[in-house]
């Protein structure tokens, strides 16, 4: 690893924080006239005889090479299905409605995206959506798009309930609340907990939701809260790539802009390369990314659930993550049923 | 052997940095950190023991609103 990216990775924590939590507790202060349920009542409605597992969808690039939902849909899973907010848009439109969509960042604008945004045509152009290729589906034509996406979440809406970060934007969670999705909150930790002074301790003296560690991105709190709130013994991921395909340029990576502002010609030296023996493929990550890959190895030690990569591309294996085909994990689970 | 190592010459005193090259050398700190803080994640997060969920405890005080 390049001594420029292994420097930016031990700053990432750091960096994080200047990056986002002055936003994000501006943005739990504004979101206090919209709360009621929390994600403690999901926890309170379990039953013994529900589904024992979930599927996570994240939003990275295999979900468009994988299109994991075929298989989802053709094996008529009977688990849960969580969505991040990024990947909600490709469930609906594949014909999945999730039952829970989770959704953490604090930008202003962005994330009201996901689910439709219906001020897009009068707020300032940017690029973000065009020069990636989380979703390439919305970042063509892009206006008309999302006017369909803004009709396919109202259809939708009532049946999924949002798991919804304090840190988001009041944007989102209004589009959430117009769309008829019944809201359930959480405060994500942000720092020691059992300390008084904390910012978690702050936010939870303010609105009094209880808190989650949300692993720094979205995806890996929809992992979390599978297997903390709805207990889920076994958790799938899909589209958990954490990384960028072999042949995706850098301009079309989510930092590719900042990392060029900040170090010019070196900018190659910021990125990770990762081979991953399973796929026999080399994938490259930008420090975020990879940080949230190691947190998330480590997170899986302490985790009280079985987790199976079936995202089939990326960067996240090791142990105890069991990197399987999507379909070896339906097929595992009725071999179990038929035995039982 | 120090005796046999001794030189012709005062070696300088070493000089003390001075507070405003420290205060500069924090500004510039800051300055990059502030502007590296644009490669930073969705959001910050601490993970102590297996504690994954916080319920909140008898102990935290009340807020001024409830949510």
């Amino acid at each position: 690893m390049q001594r420029l990216a292994s420097r930016l990775i031990s700053l990432m924590p750091r960096l994080t924080v200047i990056r986002s939590s002055a936003k994000a507790l501006e943005n739990a202060q504004h979101n206090l006239p919209y709360g009621s349920r929390t994600i403690l009542d999901l926890v309170n409605r379990l039953t013994p005889k529900g589904p024992k597992s979930a599927i996570v969808i994240a939003a990275g690039p295999s979900l468009h090479r994988k299109n994991p939902v075929r298989t989802i849909l053709k094996n008529r899973y009977q688990g849960e299905v969580i969505a991040v907010d990024g990947a909600l848009a490709y469930c609906l439109r594949n014909g999945l409605v999730p039952d829970y969509v989770v959704t953490l960042d604090p930008h202003p604008t962005r994330v009201c995206r996901w689910f439709g945004d219906p001020e897009l045509e009068s707020r300032p152009d940017d690029d973000y959506f065009r020069r990636q290729e989380m979703d390439p589906y919305l970042g063509i034509d892009e206006y008309a798009r999302n006017r369909e996406l803004i009709d396919l979440v109202n259809r939708h809406g009532p049946k999924i309930r949002a798991i919804i970060s304090t840190s988001v934007a009041p944007a989102v969670t209004r589009r959430c609340l117009e769309a008829g999705m019944q809201l359930y909150w959480w405060n994500p930790i942000f720092d020691d907990v059992e300390d008084p002074e904390s910012m978690t301790q702050r936010v939870y003296r303010l609105n009094k939701v209880p808190c989650m560690v949300s692993g720094g991105n979205v995806g890996s709190a929809a992992w979390i809260f599978a297997h903390q709130v709805l207990r889920k013994k076994e958790v799938a991921l899909v589209g958990m790539d954490l990384s960028y395909t072999p042949d995706t340029p850098i301009e079309k990576t989510q930092y590719s802009k900042e990392i060029r502002d900040l170090f010019g010609e070196r900018a190659t030296d910021a990125f990770i390369r990762v081979h991953n023996p399973y796929l026999k493929e080399t994938w490259y990550s930008d420090p975020a990314y990879y940080w949230y890959r190691q947190t998330f190895l480590q997170m899986a030690r302490e985790a009280d659930c079985v987790t199976f990569n079936c995202t089939e591309g990326g960067i996240l294996f090791g142990k105890p993550i069991r990197f399987v085909p999507l379909l070896e994990f339906f097929n595992k689970r009725n071999r179990k049923r038929k035995r039982s | 052997m120090s005796k046999f190592l001794k030189g012709n010459y005062d070696l300088p005193k070493r000089k003390k940095r001075s507070a405003t090259s420290k205060r500069k050398k924090n500004l510039t700190d800051k300055f990059e950190e502030s502007a590296l803080a644009k490669l930073g994640g969705s959001l910050c997060f601490v993970m102590k023991k297996k504690t994954f969920l916080w319920e909140g405890d008898e102990g935290a005080e009340t807020g001024e609103q409830t949510h």
